[in-house]
């Protein structure tokens, strides 16, 4: 009896270190991806999914270098209007296409196309304007004018080669069942619950050795936490400042801090009232205490912006923050009209989840608007939803100030601001969401787009935002950090500074080397 | 003899009953105490319930001191509060505590009370977080009040709308019967074959979140209940001599319903509206807890429990308070119900 129930124990005992060693790695997200057609995705979640299926022609690596992915080698024409890239050989989609220069020509002309209406369109449209196959694995991609960042926008996820077979035959249905040549294959997308990658046996490169990946959304913090501590996910994203030091004192979990690129703000919806007032948003501005938010809210980590895009940018300089003031705060609004008699009413859109502490930094920048007399109700929603909201042209578009977060995620200024304030950009055409347009700054925007010399497009950036800071389209908050708990026994997780989380090279380690 | 005059004579009878309920003196008790809270929230909260304080976030419930700086007794607090690492750092000054101080101005009944009178306050620059406070650095005892205010305006208009329109489908549908009452029993059939809760969430996402949507769809969600309660009695009631002997007499219908019917079925009406204050505020904090009640910073009990469970690991007192306001509340109608039937109950006594 009593070796029976012994023979219990060590069975229950040796359960957990069995699972630990689960040929799945259980990766819980903030969100859900929205789409996973490489192209269409807009988020980070959903382009951390598409990154492990679908590769790009050259990556940007964790510490900040631009090398070739699913290009050999690549040269330009002495005057750059060329760039001649010469891919990769032997190389096949998850479906058997060949990948090749046919396939990345239907790709890159896909993304610019105006019937998909891509939000990345930007990146290469107008830029390059010619894709020409040389030969079964050479292309030669033509632009009337240098264009600086166009290695850069290759790095870019919405750029990735998908398998133009599925593609043409899938139809709508392809952003469901994303077909590439990355280390995954797309297995089986559980909407809400999570998305189920299997290793791809043929891929080119080192294989991986986790056999299945499993991208959760787990929207609550505390659930992600309370999942990655039980074991049943062995990476979370975002933990809350207040988690941090308590998993870290846990000797099975490891709390990962990486900068990130990304920049979070408010945007204001300039196309109507009462942000159409310059006053208005200029009082917003002053009547948030970031350095308080950063500091209380998010314990610490991240970082008061002082510009539209972060450091470590090709293009960053500090350009200013607008101080806490709540007494020019008030001023500006009584000059705007709106007294403790007839005060400032406003909604604010917040996402719930997608960001760190999200939706307690816009409460506790609802609670400091109400200390100089603007009553803000905060209005969330789940974040298909709310990007959709987010992206209504101008009639339909019912936002006034709404928070989101922007990565540079290919290291260059321009994919910072050209995307964000070029009046070409509004939404629903890209991601000028604030319908924000002054014809001076899309003249330096353009400029620095052709520029060749980087000491010239650093100084066009440096007017760009200075124009930017004095028209005060968005409440300039912060950079984050990336805090993630990775369970110990994965080794070679990589969180990327572009909020991509990396598992191709991860493995669990043994119970022996733990 | 008429039911009326025996109504009457057993009346001390059930009151008697009830008061010698030690159940129901504690659901008495509870509910007391929530309408004094809810009666005169700003006098009791010492702060505003939405003034938020970084520097204090997820402040456990402060200890005071009995002893002053120099011995001398009286009650005495310390400054608390956390640094950016999240540590807690306790101030070495002790500030008295009093009562009956002047503090914030508050206007409370619609305007009708105006004061800057609060029950305690500190006599220095530092807050006194009697039950903590939220990640927010809001004090939990000033939110639970005002939320005490919240908790049983939802109650009591939800409990008004279940009555205005269940109390006259369900005398109607009694006492005529036929095509109306066919056509309401199905239409209250229909409503009751969803759980409560399902429903008060199904019209919230119809009508939209808020407080106001959520004490409308409480309070029709609580219509068949009150609908089918009232035919029931209805049904027996037309039945008995005392109807039958007014109507012979030529009472015209009206009469019948208001003097003679309606009076003799107030019984399960009344147990019934406890009871139902109960679900009202749970169904309330349901669809707060879910994000489809009250928005923030508003003060909805479900609402802080809700946020406070993303805290249960670093700071359980976030959640604990608003939980266990929301469970003595519910406790408290429950159990004033329960007495309320057992002592109005004809059976007994």
């Amino acid at each position: 009896m009593r070796t029976k129930l012994l023979a219990l124990l060590a069975l229950v005992l040796a359960l957990p270190i069995a699972l630990g060693q689960g040929r799945t790695l259980i990766i819980a997200q903030g969100t859900d991806p929205t789409t996973l057609d490489a192209p269409l995705a807009t988020d980070s979640p959903s382009a951390t999914v598409v990154n492990h299926v679908v590769e790009t022609l050259f990556e940007y690596t964790p510490d900040g270098k631009i090398q070739p992915l699913l290009v050999e080698r690549y040269s330009f024409s002495s005057d750059r209007k060329t760039l001649t890239l010469y891919l990769r050989k032997g190389i096949k989609f998850h479906d058997g296409t060949d990948f090749n220069a046919e396939a990345v020509k239907f790709n890159l002309e896909r993304l610019i196309s105006q019937e998909l209406a891509s939000a990345f369109a930007f990146l290469l449209r107008g830029r390059v304007t010619a894709f020409e196959v040389v030969d079964s694995h050479t292309l030669r991609l033509r632009m009337p004018e240098p264009f600086a960042p166009v290695l850069a926008h290759l790095t870019h996820s919405s750029t990735g080669i998908q398998s133009p077979t599925a593609i043409r035959r899938l139809g709508v249905g392809y952003r469901d069942n994303p077909v590439g040549t990355g280390p995954y294959k797309f297995d089986r997308w559980q909407k809400g619950q999570f998305v189920e990658l299997v290793r791809n046996e043929d891929y080119w490169g080192r294989k991986p050795a986790i056999e299945r990946l499993r991208f959760l959304a787990v929207p609550e913090a505390a659930t992600r936490m309370a999942l990655v501590e039980t074991g049943q996910a062995h990476v979370a994203v975002r933990v809350p400042p207040q988690d941090v030091q308590r998993l870290n004192a846990r000797p099975e979990i490891e709390v990962v801090t990486t900068p990130s690129v990304r920049t979070i703000f408010f945007y204001f919806n300039q196309s109507k009232k009462p942000f159409d007032d310059i006053r208005v948003r200029k009082a917003i501005n002053h009547a948030i205490n970031k350095e308080e938010i950063v500091k209380f809210v998010l314990g610490g980590f991240g970082r008061v912006s002082d510009a539209p895009i972060s450091p470590g940018i090709f293009g960053y300089t500090k350009v200013g923050s607008y101080e806490y003031n709540p007494n020019l705060a008030r001023q500006l609004l009584a000059q705007a009209g709106y007294t403790a008699q007839n005060p400032l009413r406003i909604t604010i859109h917040s996402p719930n989840g997608r960001y760190l502490q999200d939706i307690r930094v816009t409460e506790a920048v609802q609670s400091q608007l109400r200390a100089v007399g603007v009553q803000a109700q905060i209005q969330t929603l789940e974040w298909g939803a709310y990007l959709a909201a987010t992206n209504q042209p101008r009639e339909r578009n019912e936002i006034q100030m709404a928070m989101l977060g922007w990565g540079t995620v290919t290291g260059d200024a321009d994919y910072g601001l050209y995307g964000l304030f070029h009046s070409s950009q509004q939404a629903p055409n890209g991601f000028n969401r604030g319908f924000y347009a002054n014809p001076r700054l899309d003249r330096v925007l353009e400029q620095a787009r052709v520029a060749t010399n980087p000491q010239a497009r650093q100084q066009l950036y440096r007017t760009a935002m200075q124009i930017i800071y004095n028209d005060v389209p968005w409440v300039f908050l912060h950079s984050e950090q990336q805090v993630t708990a990775i369970r110990r026994e994965v080794q070679g997780f990589v969180v990327h500074p572009t909020e991509r989380l990396i598992a191709s090279g991860a493995s669990f380690r043994t119970s022996a080397e733990r | 003899m008429s039911e009326r005059n025996s109504s009457q004579q057993t009346a001390p009878r059930w009151r008697r009953r009830l008061l010698r309920n030690p159940l129901a003196i504690a659901g008495f008790a509870f509910i007391g105490l929530f309408v004094l809270v809810a009666a005169f929230a700003p006098f009791i909260a010492p702060y505003s319930p939405v003034e938020q304080n970084l520097r204090g976030t997820y402040v456990p419930p402060m200890r005071i001191e009995f002893r002053g700086p120099e011995g001398q007794p009286g009650l005495w607090v310390r400054e608390v509060s956390r640094t950016p690492l999240g540590q807690l750092e306790v101030g070495e000054e002790l500030y008295p505590l009093r009562f009956f101080v002047r503090g914030e101005p508050w206007s409370w009944w619609g305007g009708l009370l105006k004061s800057d009178l609060h029950l305690f306050g500190v006599d220095g620059p530092v807050k006194f977080y009697l039950l903590g406070a939220d990640e927010q650095g809001r004090d939990i005892l000033s939110r639970l009040c005002y939320g005490a205010w919240i908790s049983l305006s939802i109650g009591l208009i939800a409990v008004a709308i279940g009555l205005a329109v269940g109390v006259p489908v369900g005398l109607l549908s009694g006492y005529y019967g036929g095509t109306f009452d066919l056509l309401a029993q199905r239409v209250v059939e229909v409503m009751l074959s969803f759980p409560g809760i399902l429903l008060a969430i199904v019209l919230v996402a119809t009508l939209g979140t808020g407080l106001t949507n959520v004490m409308i769809a409480v309070g029709i969600a609580a219509i068949p209940v009150y609908a089918r309660l009232v035919r029931g009695s209805v049904l027996s009631l037309r039945e008995r001599e005392f109807v039958e002997a007014s109507r012979a007499l030529g009472s015209p219908d009206g009469r019948l319903l208001f003097r003679h019917i309606l009076p003799n079925a107030l019984s399960p009406i009344i147990v019934q509206s406890s009871l139902q204050m109960a679900v009202a505020i749970l169904f309330a904090a349901g669809l707060g807890f879910l994000g489809l009640g009250a928005r923030p910073p508003e003060p909805e009990w479900g609402l802080m429990l809700a946020r406070g469970r993303e805290y249960l690991a670093t700071a359980p007192h976030v959640a604990t308070f608003p939980g266990l306001a929301i469970m003595f509340v519910a406790l408290g109608f429950n159990l004033l119900g329960d007495a309320l039937r057992d002592a109005l109950d004809p059976r007994r006594g």
